[in-house]
């Protein structure tokens, strides 16, 4: 049907919610206002078989329940057929710009800066970076130690004794390193100019 | 003859029209230009649910340009492999749905809106029939009717039950009947 | 161009047979046996032997009981060895295909810089993570899950990246099936990797990309690192 498609508009028969109008098809099972309630069912096809040929048959032989009935069948169609005035030329162009990129130089590379620092004041504090090797060289072994104790080959390793300052580097490179990893991660899209 | 045609095997082919779905998948990877061919492609329709939701033009492109951007910011959760229409639909609908809840009461405005309109204008009685909707049953009738989005699909997108979807299409649609049938200018 | 995928794989097959042969003679001196040596456990005790700028002799326990290997034979440990780099990517791509080509997807040459951001962040708080959970003692049993984890990721990554590179190939030289294209970048880095302080440079920098795209991308999953699937 086309848009605007004309209404039926029957002056002779009543306000179809009228209520109390009870016109008799021809089909004596069934009354209008019996029907009338389950057009809009019968249109989305969510009635059994028996109720919906009985509706059919009524609506065959009632014309103001057909020309209703053609209506809420006509209805979904023109809904779809909607006009509407075309999309202003400035769409796009506002939508790329609000999804423009801004640069994330300074969040991949910055916070490396003071990942490197921390790296650092560990190893002046391990004294070098001899000393950073040698942890992580004790770190390895520790583990390896571990894995022993685990098959059955040697004993548990001596357990590490606190160093409170190398604690908290380390506590703070993990914090650091993982806000770091959280911003990289975002969705690609995210990083939109608002 | 033939030589043309060998020839003409040899110029520059127009390049074919891209599946959308490959242009999503092209546009996840930060493809700039293929998010745009993407807005280009819905845009007509966007702005057209969005036109018919909202019945003001500026309002309407403000909706438009509200789901573009999300579509870009949730692109990463789009799986290739889907269609893309569903999912951008599903999208679209609770853009929308969240949109008119930051606006306050637009069915009140609308209404007066349509009330004051023109009687003798142009506009289609059921366009206005749906502006006086309320808007619980417009966003779904324009969803399922408008954009051709599947009774599940609308229900995803704004939260709710199929049941309770076709719950509030029913009514929506005996408003409209009894509207349209009625003659009378939207309330 | 038609010969263009078969002159690069026969150039780089043998850019890297010679490659490992340059390597075998000129690292005679870390494997003096012609031969490899196994012995049962326990009863055979390898020298510690100098790498040069390594700083620490190689940690005894990596290979306790096979032995060290030497003369003709690292000719062909350096072989077996790219090959079995090699056959873990393609491990990867066909165990998971699809995603290995999102975090493809992801990767871009604007990217790459993030990429290698992420993946020394990751390293870095590997190596911190590793220290606490030592500290802790209980959880120094966890310690080697957090690296066969971080391996995978680099083995993950690898996958992705040559998966990329692969595309990059398939636009210059002609379509084929994404695998082969795959199996060619990977050669190629087996190749680079045989090259000595160079290659080893360039395949720890690959190393640390592919980290960060395994990290970044999260394995490939389709919606990167998102709380939403919490939400009911």
């Amino acid at each position: 049907m086309p848009v605007g498609a004309r209404r039926a508009s029957p002056s002779s028969n009543p306000s179809p919610l009228a209520g109390e109008g009870r016109e008799r098809g021809e089909d004596p099972t069934l009354e209008c206002r019996e029907v009338r309630p389950r057009l809009e069912l019968l249109v989305d096809n969510e009635l059994d078989a028996a109720t919906a040929a009985a509706l059919r048959a009524h609506i065959a032989h009632c014309g103001s329940c057909r020309s209703l009935h053609g209506e809420a069948a006509s209805v979904p169609a023109r809904l779809h057929a909607l006009r509407s005035p075309a999309p202003p030329a400035s769409l796009i162009g506002e939508v790329m710009r609000r999804v423009a990129p801004r640069s994330r130089a300074v969040e991949v590379w910055g916070l490396l800066v003071p990942e490197v620092l921390l790296v650092l004041v560990a190893a002046w504090y391990t004294s070098g970076i001899g000393g950073l090797v040698e942890v992580a060289r004790r770190t390895v072994s520790d583990v390896a130690a571990f894995v022993d104790w685990g098959a059955g080959r040697g004993s548990l390793p001596a357990p590490v004794p606190g160093d409170l300052f190398m604690l908290l580097v380390t506590l703070l490179l993990a914090v650091l390193t993982l806000w770091h990893l959280s911003l990289l991660s975002r969705p690609l899209a995210r990083h939109v100019a608002l | 003859m033939e030589q043309d045609g060998a020839l003409r095997t040899l110029a520059p082919q127009p390049a074919p029209v891209a599946a959308t779905e490959d242009l999503a998948r092209t546009a996840r990877g930060g493809d700039r230009d293929a998010f745009e061919a993407l807005v280009r492609r819905y845009q007509r329709r966007v702005f057209g649910l969005a036109y018919q939701y909202l019945r003001d033009p500026d309002e309407a492109q403000d909706l438009a340009q509200e789901v573009f951007v999300r579509l870009y910011r949730n692109l990463g959760q789009y799986d290739p492999v889907r269609p893309f229409e569903p999912w951008f639909w599903r999208l679209a609908g609770n853009v929308a749905a969240n949109y008119c809840r930051r606006r306050r009461a637009p069915s009140l405005e609308l209404k007066e809106d349509a009330a004051s309109r023109d009687p003798g204008s142009d506009e289609v009685p059921l366009e206005l029939a749906v502006a006086s909707l309320d808007e619980s049953l417009r966003l779904p009738l324009l969803l399922h009717y408008h954009a051709d989005l599947p009774l599940d699909e609308v229900a995803a997108s704004l939260g709710l039950s199929v049941s309770a979807v076709k719950s509030r299409l029913h009514r929506a649609r005996a408003i409209l009947r009894r509207l349209l049938a009625a003659e009378e200018p939207c309330p | 161009m038609r010969w263009g995928w078969p002159l690069l794989i026969s150039g780089l097959v043998v850019a890297g047979g010679l490659l490992a042969w340059a390597d075998s003679e000129a690292f005679r001196a870390l494997f003096p046996y012609p031969f490899p040596q196994v012995r049962p456990r326990g009863e055979f005790r390898p020298p510690a032997v100098d790498i040069p700028l390594a700083g620490s002799p190689i940690p005894r326990f990596i290979f306790p009981g096979l032995g060290p290997v030497g003369g003709i034979y690292t000719f062909w440990w350096f072989l077996a060895a790219g090959a079995g780099m090699v056959l873990l990517v393609l491990a990867v791509l066909v165990a998971m295909p699809a995603r290995a080509r999102r975090a493809a997807e992801r990767v871009q040459p604007a990217t790459l810089s993030l990429f290698f951001a992420a993946g020394v962040a990751t390293v870095l708080l590997v190596f911190a993570v590793s220290e606490l959970m030592r500290a802790t003692f209980i959880l120094l049993s966890l310690v080697p899950f957090l690296w066969a984890i971080s391996l995978l990721g680099v083995v993950f990554g690898t996958g992705g990246l040559a998966l990329a590179f692969g595309r990059w190939l398939r636009t210059r030289l002609g379509d084929v099936h994404p695998l082969l294209a795959a199996f060619v970048a990977a050669f190629a880095l087996f190749d680079l990797a045989l090259i000595p302080v160079a290659g080893w440079i360039v395949l720890a920098a690959v190393a640390i990309v592919a980290l960060g795209v395994a990290v970044v991308t999260r394995f490939g999953s389709p919606g990167g690192w998102s709380l939403e699937e919490l939400q009911w």
